[in-house]
């Protein structure tokens, strides 16, 4: 790794120390239920919002309302960007005459937007028309962020409030988290990118005469719109097939850092907002450690493993970086990028639940896909999607106190609030159930000639191929490994499946903690209280996490990238 | 065919997790006799 790649890494940390507290302190007066900024410009749109849906902006629901009021939204929603994709060819705004999208990939499409995953089975260019893209997905990208934000709000509800029989109001938590984070910071993403090159307009696609003579089809529509909230919404679900490799998406290596700067802004800021509406700068601090060490180790390791080369290639092919030579493994990758500002980006993207890519993650080499495969199998929580990491963080966090607790018999305590069983029944069905998905239909499927079909490689790297599939579709990632042909009615469906399971029955979970803890009293700090806003909590955090990972998933990664790097290096 | 299949399908799933939570309600308890919605304020003064 060259000096210019440290210095994008150390610039991105201070751009995100720089952001963090001034996010997570406006995020956390948004959410704090007094006035916060801005109101003279937010609270009459969202007064209107409300009179139109009929919302009461000072109702309260309890936990299981809440949970319907989010069910019955996602329900709607995802049946409602199913039917648009099915009609598309008799809507307006389609230049390119996409046509109706196949009935498996439509439900395919509907439940990855929806569930903030992204996963796509599509080309972007061809199969979905600019109408589908802007009033399907885009909107989908602001909605499915700001539920994931809701419920992680609802969590902190939980921890902070004492004898408590409501958690919030679903409606007002999902219009405020858009109309005062989402819309105002894409609005201002989106013009930054557009000012570096990024397109938008709503022309049809142009063919040009290239100097070789041949023709080539260049891709148009709303482009930097898009762009901006599939980052800042840790969606990743680009217009594109290439992604963030498409230099109309990402054109330059500055608009590359500042991408990455958005997938994880909302992430690290949400834990500062812990701490500021709990009360506690310390207890935020000490989540936001753990996120940082668990992102920081991952991006430094992936950086080094792709800079380092490509082992596959034979002795003596110079790989090292220079004046006239990028350098690194630079298969899969673009070269106005480099190798190692390539893999930050993947590290990041795969750590925060974002689809994203601006390289082929499918040519990283054996180790560096490891380390994209594992950064979601932490359950995305380095720093995690936003909301979904907070949240996830938090019920890990959890599951330390409740373990330290039965190793030096500590009271297990959160907050003050008392982890007791039923928090720890809860707890072990959201450690369990992504991991059942994964692991079950990945060997379901890796046991069938279909499934073997869709793989395009054999041995080790195939079976990384099938197990990124179903990670990153359980985990609500939705980067793809490539070499995996998933447009099938099979990979559709099943990988369909992973994602609602693996979105929304951890949301219920976390929603019925919140419920549970709400209602407890909290209980004053005694010598047996376990301190959890301090750097040994944060340690044992990211312990407890690297352990579950550990126990749960190394045989599978034994025989997919350790494996190949093995084989490579034979 | 295929689309009734696949909108019956997205229907009964939402339909189960609806169920899901109410399960998840009984493992918690539903008791909340002593409590009062938003409850009793803000965090405690000390959580150190």
């Amino acid at each position: 790794m060259g000096l210019n790649d440290a210095a994008q890494l150390v610039i991105l940390i201070v751009a995100l120390a720089v952001a963090i507290p001034l996010l997570g302190g406006y995020m956390a007066r948004v959410f704090g239920g007094g006035s916060a900024p801005l109101d003279r410009v937010f609270a009459p749109l969202e007064h209107l919002i409300y009179r139109i849906c009929g919302i009461d902006p000072k109702g309260e629901q309890r936990w299981r309302t809440y949970a319907l009021s989010l069910l019955a939204f996602s329900g709607v929603s995802v049946l409602v960007l199913y039917a648009i994709q099915r009609i598309q060819q008799h809507l307006p705004l389609d230049p390119s005459h996409a046509g109706a999208v196949p009935a498996p990939l439509a439900f395919n499409t509907a439940v990855s937007f929806l569930t903030n995953t992204n996963w796509q089975n599509y080309s972007g260019e061809t199969a979905m028309s600019v109408l589908t893209q802007m009033i399907g997905l885009t909107v989908q990208n602001f909605v499915s962020a700001a539920v994931g934000i809701a419920v992680a709000v609802v969590l902190m509800r939980g921890l902070i409030r004492r004898r408590s029989s409501t958690v919030g109001s679903f409606w007002v938590d999902l219009v405020r988290t858009v109309t005062r984070i989402l819309l105002p910071i894409s609005i201002v993403a989106a013009l930054i990118l557009v000012s570096m090159g990024v397109i938008q307009d709503l022309t049809a696609p142009v063919t040009v005469h290239t100097l070789a003579g041949a023709h080539q089809t260049l891709t148009t529509g709303a482009l930097g719109s898009q762009e901006a909230i599939k980052d800042l919404g840790t969606n990743g679900g680009g217009p594109t097939n290439a992604n963030s490799a498409n230099p109309f998406e990402n054109p330059t290596g500055f608009t590359n850092l500042f991408e990455i700067w958005l997938l994880l802004v909302i992430p690290f800021s949400l834990p500062w907002t812990f701490g500021r509406l709990c009360k506690d700068r310390r207890q935020g601090l000490a989540v936001l450690g753990a996120m940082a060490v668990l992102w920081i180790v991952g991006s430094v390791a992936l950086m080094g493993f792709e800079a380092g080369g490509n082992a596959s290639l034979p002795h003596g092919v110079n790989q090292t970086t220079a004046s006239t030579l990028v350098g690194g493994n630079m298969e899969g990758k673009e070269i106005r990028f480099g190798a190692a500002p390539s893999a930050l980006f993947g590290a990041s993207a795969t750590g925060t639940s974002t689809g994203a890519v601006d390289a082929s993650h499918d040519s990283f080499t054996p180790l560096g896909g490891g380390v994209a495969l594992t950064n979601m199998m932490f359950g995305e929580v380095s720093p995690g999607g936003v909301g979904s990491g907070l949240y996830g963080m938090l019920v890990l966090a959890m599951l330390s106190v409740f373990l330290a607790g039965l190793m030096v018999g500590r009271t297990p305590e959160y907050l003050g609030k008392k982890i007791q069983a039923a928090e720890m029944k809860l707890v072990a069905i959201y450690i369990l159930i992504v991991p059942a998905v994964v692991l079950g239909f990945s060997a379901g499927s890796i046991a069938t000639a279909r499934g073997k079909a869709a793989l395009l490689n054999p041995g080790p790297h195939g079976l990384s191929e099938m197990v990124y599939a179903f990670t990153s579709a359980s985990n609500n990632n939705g980067s793809a490994f490539a070499g995996f042909s998933g447009n099938t009615t099979w990979f559709n469906t099943t990988l369909g499946i992973s994602m609602l399971v693996g979105r929304f029955v951890p949301m219920i979970l976390v929603l019925a903690i919140a419920g549970s803890l709400g209602r407890k009293q909290a209980t004053p700090p005694s010598a047996g209280t376990l301190p959890t806003g301090t750097g040994l909590f944060a340690t044992l955090l990211v312990g407890v996490t690297v352990i579950i990972v550990g126990l749960t998933y190394f045989p599978v990664l034994a025989l997919g990238p350790l494996a190949e790097h093995f084989i490579f290096h034979s | 065919m295929q689309d009734v299949l696949f909108v019956a399908g997205m229907v009964a799933f939402f339909v189960l997790m609806a169920v899901f939570a109410v399960g998840c309600e009984r493992i918690i308890g539903a008791r909340d006799d002593d409590c009062t919605p938003g409850g009793l304020g803000d965090a405690p003064e000390d959580l150190t």
